[in-house]
């Protein structure tokens, strides 16, 4: 029987109806934590995400919007703040992939991916480190990509946004290590969810003969690594980034 | 996690089907038009357009000529399905089939000049592919000869009969080997068409009046004169497959209906059902029935369909024919040449630009290939198919994000394809022109 490393913590999962959100969620209920999580688009999955929750005991609390709407940010946050009275980790997993070669790349496509990817996890950030340094303790976890840390094919602008994370995980980890927050980022290679849908079946296979371990990653086990770096077994890791890709 | 939707909860269907044919029927499909950009998750139907989540589009690829579900054909299936009548008769002798091919005869017996009598008979199948190979069976059967002449750049179906027509390529390689006897003749050449009667053996020549996929292609009067000339010498089956120009396409109710020898066979399709239901028909004479299948009773249905020309489908026509009246039909041909000019006149300045092809609401966008290497497709990490142009493909790809479904030619992606509805409003047709301009200036900003 593993560990219940999240016993009664607060966790704010965003983007987290489905794909590596929702398997986030589910891990983080298994775990004992008590789970919010945002949606932005689809009302079905998000519906299907809180059933899932439900059935294994954890009634989550479900907040619809887009993270790079302040407006979306500062409800969540604040009904958070009243419902739990605080807010112990935050995990930014929103994100928008768009598969573009650089030519038809507009600038409406590089704003978009930048404003939920790297503006979104600024302002959630941001919105709930007002909580945490009240609180002297949190974590936050920013979901980051192979596409940042490889030298693999990937839509530049996806790429790019990945890469701010880096930057903005190890800055935000210096200057609110203080307060005795955690600041940390999980990158994970193709998982048997999200962008694996999008590739055809000949880059997936050039994946697998370039990773060491020669398969796809699957969202619970990134969830389990990501329960370790939000929970309080996680003492000493901050400013971290941990590529979880099967061996690239 | 649910079980499978039931047949009516569109909720659910809609939740989940999208996934499931990614999952149970093509992978490889919604991936294409994931890439593409192309419009997938439609959910409904408003005034003939498809709503998706970004909003309206409108759909050129030909299959709804009157916008998807018209009220009218709607409203027929709805009042068939409504009655007690059968849908399908177990002697086969469906009043409804009856009743459909005789309209269909008279309606094609009468051309834009006047009446020209052909087509006393009627297969009714289920595809396009289906009727094409009623008439490959039909000609072998009346003539007792193998050979069955196609034109390079064909596209007949992908059934194993009209797939030997095909233009070699993705569609035809993997599944040789072929219908012995099929053939392929160069396009337009006279000669090669003559040398090819004089070895004997024709069956039937078997072409569209307009090649759709092959590139909005239409075939030369020279030739048609020839090929009329040449198949009633020899006593073979002329054979128009005009599953994507019949229906008052081309601005006539069936575009050979102006040959110098109206052809022994046509073979209608794609919107016969009105953009709801599946049917074609394959239309030839009596006399060449008889001659195939009348000798005895067992031989009448040699060649049958289960289900086609089931009353449903026949409704489904019915109502279609209703609508494709000869006001609507010469509006085809005069609204299709004004676009036609419109297109000619706006595109001309573009350096990637290079024609307007086709007749009545029949039209090809012809496309210069890209030379600049950014805007191949080895650089978008498809190697496999660097020697295709991205032009054509390109241009869909901006259409998609300005509310238009168009399509390059299967067979050559430099030309865009497009066959509006022929009720498609004046202001949306404006607006194509101008998207199309201003997305064909944005491509050709970027080499």
């Amino acid at each position: 029987m593993a560990p219940r490393r999240l016993e009664g913590k607060r966790c704010l999962v965003t983007g987290g109806s489905r794909g590596l959100g929702r398997a986030l969620c589910e891990a983080f209920a298994h775990h004992g934590a008590r789970v919010a999580f945002t949606y932005s688009r689809n009302q079905h999955d998000a519906d299907d995400a809180r059933a899932a929750l439900q059935a294994a005991g954890c009634e989550p609390l479900v907040f619809h919007g887009s993270v790079a709407d302040s407006a979306h940010v500062q409800a969540t946050v604040a009904a958070l703040g009243s419902a739990w009275g605080g807010i112990d980790v935050l995990v930014n997993n929103a994100g928008v992939q768009q598969i573009l070669p650089i030519a038809l790349l507009e600038e409406a496509d590089w704003d978009s991916v930048m404003d939920v990817n790297v503006k979104g996890t600024y302002l959630f950030s941001r919105a709930v480190l007002k909580l945490m340094i009240r609180a002297r303790g949190g974590h936050i976890l920013n979901i980051g990509s192979f596409a940042s840390e490889r030298v693999i094919e990937a839509p530049v602008h996806y790429a790019a946004a990945k890469s701010a994370l880096r930057g903005f995980t190890e800055a935000l980890a210096r200057e609110v290590g203080r307060y005795r927050i955690q600041v940390n980022m999980l990158s994970p290679g193709l998982l048997d969810v999200g962008l694996a849908q999008m590739l055809p079946r000949h880059r997936i296979q050039e994946y697998l003969a370039q990773g060491s371990m020669g398969r796809l990653g699957q969202a619970r086990e990134l969830a389990e690594i990501a329960a370790f770096m939000v929970s309080d077994d996680n003492t000493f890791m901050t400013a971290a980034k941990i590529v979880a890709d099967g061996g690239l | 996690m649910t079980g499978p939707a039931t047949a009516n909860d569109r909720e659910q269907i809609f939740r989940e089907g999208f996934e499931s044919y990614r999952r149970y029927v093509n992978p490889l499909v919604p991936l294409r038009a994931q890439l593409l950009g192309e419009p997938v998750q439609v959910t409904a139907v408003v005034d003939g357009q498809l709503l998706e989540e970004r909003g309206l589009y409108e759909d050129f690829h030909g299959t709804q000529t009157f916008g998807h579900r018209h009220p009218a054909v709607t409203a027929a299936l709805q009042a068939f399905l409504a009655s007690d009548a059968p849908n399908w008769f177990p002697s086969r002798v469906s009043p409804y089939a009856g009743s459909l091919a005789r309209r269909l005869c008279e309606r094609a017996n009468r051309s834009n000049e006047g009446p020209r009598p052909a087509y006393s008979n009627v297969f009714f199948a289920n595809s396009g592919s289906g009727g094409v190979e009623a008439a490959i069976k039909l000609a072998r059967a009346a003539t007792g000869r193998p050979r069955i002449l196609a034109l390079d750049g064909a596209y007949h179906g992908t059934t194993m009969g009209s797939l030997a027509l095909m233009k070699p390529g993705m569609f035809k390689d993997p599944f040789a080997p072929h219908l012995p006897g099929a053939e392929s003749l160069p396009l337009n050449d006279v000669d090669a068409l003559a040398r090819a009667f004089a070895a004997g053996g024709v069956g039937a020549v078997v072409l569209e009046p307009i090649q759709l996929e092959g590139g909005v292609r239409t075939v030369s009067s020279a030739y048609i004169e020839a090929l009329c000339a040449l198949t009633e010498q020899h006593g073979a089956l002329l054979v128009a497959d005009e599953i994507q120009t019949g229906l008052g396409r081309t601005g006539r109710f069936l575009a050979s209906e102006c040959w110098p020898r109206r052809p022994d066979v046509v073979v209608l399709g794609k919107h016969l059902g009105g953009g709801l239901l599946p049917i074609s028909a394959m239309m030839t004479s009596e006399a060449l029935f008889e001659r195939a299948y009348g000798q005895h009773y067992a031989s009448a249905e040699a060649h049958n369909t289960t289900f086609g020309g089931n009353a449903l489908v026949c409704v489904a026509a019915h109502a279609t024919l209703d609508l494709l009246t000869d006001e609507v039909i010469a509006s085809v041909a005069s609204r299709g040449a004004a676009l036609r000019a419109r297109l000619d006149k706006q595109l001309a300045r573009h350096a990637l630009f290079e024609d307007v092809r086709g007749a009545g609401l029949l039209i090809g966008i012809g496309l210069r290939a890209s030379d600049h290497p950014w805007l191949s497709f080895q650089h978008f990490g498809i190697d496999s198919l660097s020697e295709q142009p991205t032009t054509g493909v390109l241009l869909c790809h901006r259409l998609y994000k300005r509310g238009f479904y168009a399509f390059a030619c299967g067979h050559d992606w430099r030309i865009l394809r497009v066959l509006p509805r022929f009720n498609i409003p004046d202001a949306v047709l404006d607006r194509f022109v101008t998207t199309i301009d201003e997305e064909l200036g944005y491509l050709c900003s970027l080499v």
